[in-house]
């Protein structure tokens, strides 16, 4: 009972945050849905019986997997579907920054609401592995190992993804 | 905006957000954990579940050995008798005054 406990505070602890970084990433609320409970199911299953101090960064890389499949089919579709498909959006539309509205110190001058969905558009307009080092990086405050782990790659290649991440959201963010 | 400022303001940005989900998707993401949750593969220990089964084996395995338990062969009861016993019994006997009796009383046993 300890246990089960346990994982239901974690999840409980951790599933708006995923859910904002699913949306951040797929800009669907639905596939942000799917990719949350995906990662729930997965770790609850394969990995409950693992050390609680485990759970953060093994609950990362399953999200992380499971945004980077639905960003991969959702791509799939809109190169070989959508092109077809009179009268349907296209899905690659979606990933693509918003800029109409310049400023200087964008994030600090908005309105809660509104400076999140900047940093969301930001966030997309990254490609997926800097989106990912910056979440992890910044936003979740793992760190270079941890955030190795979860991106299943070494921790230079988070640091330079990071790196660039930040230099190219806040040039992003300074055209606003 | 600097890196340090950036990632400052966008970490207040995110957790704030995370505070104004509506409820249509809290309730979704409440759904997905008790999925999550049912779907889990912990077994929790449960002792007092499990304690009568064990008390009843045992009890089961003492009954089982004090019926089994190997009786005093008579070797060992022969030698017993021969290493205290018949001590014990020729004191007796003196105490008796066995010993003082007229063996020709008896002779008549060992020629009927």
């Amino acid at each position: 009972m300890l246990r089960t406990r346990a994982l239901e505070i974690f999840l409980a602890g951790i599933e708006a945050r995923a859910f904002r970084i699913a949306s951040s990433a797929l800009a669907n609320e639905a596939d942000a849905l799917d990719a949350v409970q995906e990662a729930m199911i997965r770790l609850a299953r394969r990995y409950g019986k693992r050390p609680e101090s485990e759970w953060a960064p093994l609950f990362h890389r399953i999200l992380t997997n499971s945004i980077r499949d639905s960003l991969r089919r959702r791509r799939v579709r809109s190169r070989w579907v959508l092109p077809w498909a009179a009268g349907r959006v296209d899905d690659d539309a979606l990933l693509m920054p918003d800029t109409a509205d310049p400023a200087g110190d964008a994030l600090a001058g908005m309105e809660a609401e509104e400076a999140w969905q900047v940093l969301a558009a930001g966030l997309r307009s990254l490609p997926d592995r800097q989106r990912e080092a910056f979440v992890l990086r910044a936003l979740e405050g793992l760190d270079v190992a941890q955030s190795a782990e979860a991106m299943g790659c070494s921790e230079g290649s988070v640091k330079t993804h990071y790196f660039r991440a930040v230099q190219a959201l806040r040039g992003r963010l300074e055209e606003r | 905006m600097n890196g340090d400022l950036l990632t400052t303001r966008a970490r207040e940005v995110y957790l704030e957000s995370t505070e104004r989900l509506d409820e249509a998707v809290r309730a979704a993401l409440a759904a997905a954990r008790r999925r999550a949750l049912a779907s889990s593969t912990i077994r929790e220990p449960e002792p007092v579940a499990w304690w009568p089964v064990g008390a009843a084996a045992a009890a089961v395995m003492l009954a089982a050995m004090l019926w089994i338990a190997p009786q005093p062969a008579p070797e060992a009861y022969q030698a017993s008798l021969d290493e205290a016993g018949l001590q014990e019994l020729m004191a007796l006997g003196q105490e008796l005054g066995l010993g003082d009796e007229e063996p020709a009383l008896y002779a008549w046993l060992d020629h009927p």
